[in-house]
């Protein structure tokens, strides 16, 4: 038995701290850690809806386990994007990614 | 072949195939733009194509004419088939035979005919003579569709293309500014007229769910009795729209303008076609027109207005040809009283049959008209003043013509005019208002026709001193055969009539015999061909026995009780009438009855009384109106391009508040989002 | 408070905490270190729901494979070892992105625990024989779409390694 408000506030509070991550890094792999975060709260949030519902399908753990998956391939070619993008300009700092150089 | 299985009935004419006559009455003329444009590049083929095709859809018409006085032929033939609508209305798109429209179609073809032919002779070095020609045949086309047509949406496709043709033939002497402006006007007002032709149709077709005639006509004749207003409706908006094509008040000053047109074209359009379709729609319709009292109460007064004021207007105009144009707005006017007069048993024979002969002496006097325009090169009182006196050959025709147009008998004019004025007479003693007023118009009418016919002749035929004088010398020449020698005389002497008087004004003045045979050649040039003049006679003599038709099974009049004292009454009136006219007429410059008048009336009766004034005025405000829209439209259109421009500005003056950081847009969209999370979280 | 929610307490905290240092920490690596130990204890809490299959994924995949990914780009990018202000955006849009966060955090948690009361569950955890079962039947296509995605995202990042770029001059020799 649990009660369902303490894995709601941690998808709540890891969220709004991968959003802050994201939105106060100027790193672009800092950033990305912060989109992490983002998805670990998606994905804390589908098991524990299908933990707390009669879940015949097993839904919630599925869904995560295909969110840990896409994260995975998003995270190589995120990083991918980054060593390309350090190999042409030399940092990886957002905040010069809009000036022309 | 076609006798051999049973295709065709000898003894009623009836032909059994999907290729009907009345079919080839309207293909026809249409073939002659379609061969013209396409396969003629020179105007004698263009005339062989035009002559061949019209004159082949006259046979058509005539042979509809045989078929329907045996039997045999099909009420209804169908043209495309019904058109796919859905149920619950029906387009069928047939066309319908019956006695009056085949007679009309007739008509039509033979005045088309005549047409072509004149033109030819009359275009013949017009460069755009193969245009003028596939137009006349367009228009033919237009105007058997409309007499021949038993589905309201044809009818209405003929008269639209009616418009539109007799835009471009007024207008053909495109290069001259008067006739732009008269086909504009023409246009401009039938299409006015129009508007209301769409709604009047509409309201019939609607009510009656479908576009055929024969159903539209039983529909409200049932439903009159509840639908009395709605019925009233339609048939004024069809009044109206009958008013504009034939020129009736208040639309009636584009017909006299129109005369700018080449004077085949107008005998086209005034003598048979155009102006008539009006009476032949309402005709088609005219079991409506008895149901409706107001309907029939308003085309009386606009009938009645029109036909007095055109035939005080023909009086007094300076151009002969707006003469003869006032006249036909003034017998239109009478053809549409036929259909007002009504009994509600009679059908529209009596104003069909007015149209007929109209059609006749209106073609022939149009057409010889052209011809002595050409002759005198003009068509005003001083061009034309004593030029019968100078070519007698033309006297016969325009005499028959003139004195068809007045109504004396036994001419065509006088037959259908008195059945009418008959008719009207004894509605009137039957109590019925607008026979009374008809009757009271028909009156004042037939004197004022016999006033301008008068006149119009006895400018013609007027002499002046000077070939008074001439012809005094012949005479006096004359006298002096004994002294001369008869041999001399034949051989030096211009040729003279029995009467002393030179022949076709061969010889004005002696002149050596080798300048006569030019003059003779330039007459030969001056003359129309054998077969315009064929046309022509053949016109004439329609005019003279065409009243003979009233005793035929396919018009259904009462001819049988001619009133004598009406009779007798109104031709001692117009004898008077006449009389008076040649009276004033005496000691005037150009025989001109008129002249009599005073000069500002006269000057104001050829502009038709400023009518063409009052038209401006109604269309200033529009124009002002268009003016003030083109004004906002371009402050809109300055507007829009400066557009671009103030947008790029406010981009650039955006681009600097810009940090050209991913985050911080990143940040303000989160925030958005955020708020729009929130916004909605707090009103759900 | 039952032991569910003492042993998800515990997890929970410490995943914050730990998130919390990862996205403020100056340290670049730190910051990657931080997001293990964050990501651990979230599988944790997955332990707790009874998740015990996507626990251990959660370990295998972004602990094992991911962070360490991260770690190899970070080096790989000549990150700075040490503190540096450098990683943080302005002070300004620091604090615009706290109060975002916070907002964002306090949205989604209202909802959230709105939406499915504060009643005590029980927690259907099912097992790892019964999550195969689905995986490999209901949700098979879905599972080999995906492994077709992870293939191509492999080779999107070959090619994006490959990629013929360089500063202006192709001073690192790379070929055009």
């Amino acid at each position: 038995m649990i009660h369902p408000v303490l894995p709601m506030i941690l998808v709540g509070l890891l969220f709004g701290i991968g959003l802050y991550g994201v939105l106060a890094r100027r790193n672009a792999i800092l950033v990305l850690i912060g989109v992490e975060l983002m998805l670990a709260a998606a994905g804390l949030l589908f098991v524990t809806v299908g933990a707390l519902t009669s879940d015949t399908l097993r839904a919630g753990q599925v869904m995560t386990i295909f969110v840990i998956t896409i994260a995975a391939a998003e995270i190589s070619v995120a990083l991918g994007v980054i060593l390309a993008v350090f190999r042409a300009r030399g940092n990886i700092d957002l905040t010069e990614a809009g000036e022309s150089e | 072949m076609m006798l051999g299985d049973g295709r065709f009935d000898s003894s009623t004419l009836a032909l059994d195939f999907a290729l009907q006559p009345s079919h080839l009455v309207v293909l026809l003329p249409a073939a002659i733009p379609v061969l013209v444009i396409l396969l003629t590049r020179r105007s004698a083929a263009a005339f062989v194509v035009s002559a061949t095709l019209s004159f082949l859809g006259l046979a058509a018409a005539i042979a509809l004419l045989a078929q329907q006085a045996r039997g045999g032929a099909v009420a209804s033939p169908g043209t495309i088939g019904q058109l796919p609508v859905g149920p619950g209305f029906s387009i069928p798109l047939h066309l319908q035979v019956d006695r009056l429209s085949v007679l009309v179609a007739v008509a039509v073809g033979l005045v088309s005919w005549a047409v072509q032919l004149f033109t030819r002779w009359y275009l013949y070095s017009d460069p755009r003579y193969r245009q003028f020609a596939a137009t006349v045949g367009l228009f033919t086309a237009a105007m058997q569709l409309v007499v021949l047509s038993g589905d309201l949406l044809l009818t209405l496709i003929g008269w639209e293309l009616m418009g539109w043709c007799s835009y471009l033939l007024i207008g053909h002497e495109s290069e001259r500014s008067k006739a732009r402006r008269a086909a504009y006007k023409a246009f401009l007002v039938t299409r006015i007229a129009d508007t209301p032709l769409v709604i009047g149709l509409a309201i019939l077709a609607l009510g009656a769910r479908s576009t055929d005639l024969g159903v539209v006509v039983t529909h409200w004749t049932h439903a009159a009795a509840h639908h009395h207003t709605a019925l009233a409706a339609a048939l004024l908006c069809l009044i109206c729209a009958v008013a504009g094509k034939s020129a009736q008040v208040p639309f009636q000053d584009w017909l006299p303008d129109a005369m700018e047109g080449p004077t085949p074209a107008s005998a086209l359009i005034h003598a048979a076609t155009m102006v008539a379709a009006g009476t032949v729609v309402l005709g088609k319709l005219v079991a409506l027109l008895e149901l409706s009292d107001p309907a029939r109460l308003v085309l009386t007064i606009v009938a009645s207005v029109s036909m007095v004021g055109a035939g005080v207007l023909a009086f007094l105009q300076h151009d002969l040809k707006r003469l003869l144009a006032w006249s036909t707005v003034s017998q239109v006017a009478l053809m549409l009283l036929g259909l007002a007069v009504v009994t509600p048993r009679a059908g529209a024979d009596l104003g069909i049959a007015h149209l007929l002969s109209h059609a006749m002496f209106k073609a022939l006097l149009f057409l010889m008209m052209g011809w002595l325009s050409v002759l005198v090169a003009g068509t005003t009182v001083e061009r034309l003043s004593g030029v019968l006196s100078k070519y007698p050959g033309c006297r016969r025709m325009v005499g028959i013509g003139l004195l068809a147009l007045a109504g004396v008998p036994p001419f065509a004019g006088f037959v259908s005019k008195d059945l009418i004025i008959d008719q009207a007479a004894r509605g009137g003693i039957d109590g019925d208002t607008s026979a009374r007023i008809a009757f009271a118009a028909l009156a004042c009418v037939v004197l004022l026709t016999a006033a301008y016919s008068m006149r119009m002749w006895l400018i013609l035929i007027h002499r002046t001193g000077a070939q008074r004088v001439q012809a005094l010398e012949v005479v006096e020449d004359s006298y002096a055969v004994q002294e001369v020698g008869i041999v001399d005389m034949l051989v030096g002497l211009p040729p003279v009539d029995q009467h002393g008087r030179p022949i076709d004004g061969a010889v004005a003045q002696p002149a050596p015999i080798a300048e006569v045979e030019e003059e003779d050649d330039l007459l030969v040039h001056q003359q129309p061909g054998g077969g315009a003049r064929f046309g022509l006679q053949l016109l004439a003599l329609l005019s003279v026995v065409g009243g003979l038709l009233i005793f035929s099974p396919m018009l259904d009049v009462d001819w049988k009780h001619p009133n004598g004292w009406l009779i007798g009454a109104g031709l001692l009136l117009m004898g008077a009438v006449a009389l008076l006219v040649r009276m004033m007429s005496v000691g005037t410059v150009y025989g001109d009855a008129a002249a009599r008048v005073p000069v500002f009336v006269r000057a104001a009766a050829s502009r038709g009384f400023d009518v063409d004034r009052i038209y401006v005025a109604v269309v200033r405000p529009v124009v002002g109106l268009a003016h003030v829209v083109t004004r906002l439209e371009g402050r809109l259109d300055a507007g829009v391009q400066r557009l671009p421009e103030a947008s790029a500005a406010l981009a650039r003056r955006t681009a600097r508040l810009h940090t050209h950081r991913p985050t911080t847009g990143l940040l303000a969209v989160s925030v958005g989002l955020v708020a729009v999370g929130l916004m909605g979280v707090i009103l759900w | 408070m039952t032991t569910y929610d003492v042993l998800f307490t515990i997890a929970g905290t410490i995943s914050v905490a730990a998130a919390l240092l990862a996205v403020s920490t100056k340290h670049l690596v730190h910051s990657a270190l931080w997001l293990i130990v964050s990501l651990a204890s979230l599988s944790g809490c997955y332990l707790v729901l009874g998740a015990e299959f996507v626990a251990l994924v959660q370990l295998l995949v972004y602990v094992g494979a991911i962070v360490v990914l991260v770690l190899f780009a970070l080096m790989l990018t000549r990150a700075p070892i040490g503190r540096s202000a450098e990683h943080d955006t302005s002070r300004v849009q620091r604090a615009a992105a706290l109060v975002v966060g916070a907002a964002t955090a306090a949205l989604l948690a209202s909802v959230l625990i709105s939406a499915f009361g504060n009643d005590k569950k029980r927690v259907n955890g099912g097992g790892t024989h019964l999550l195969a079962a689905r995986l490999f039947g209901s949700w098979v296509w879905p599972f080999e779409v995906l492994s077709a995605l992870l293939l191509v995202a492999l080779v999107a990042a070959l090619a994006l390694a490959r990629l013929p770029i360089g500063p202006r001059g192709d001073a690192d020799g790379v070929p055009r």
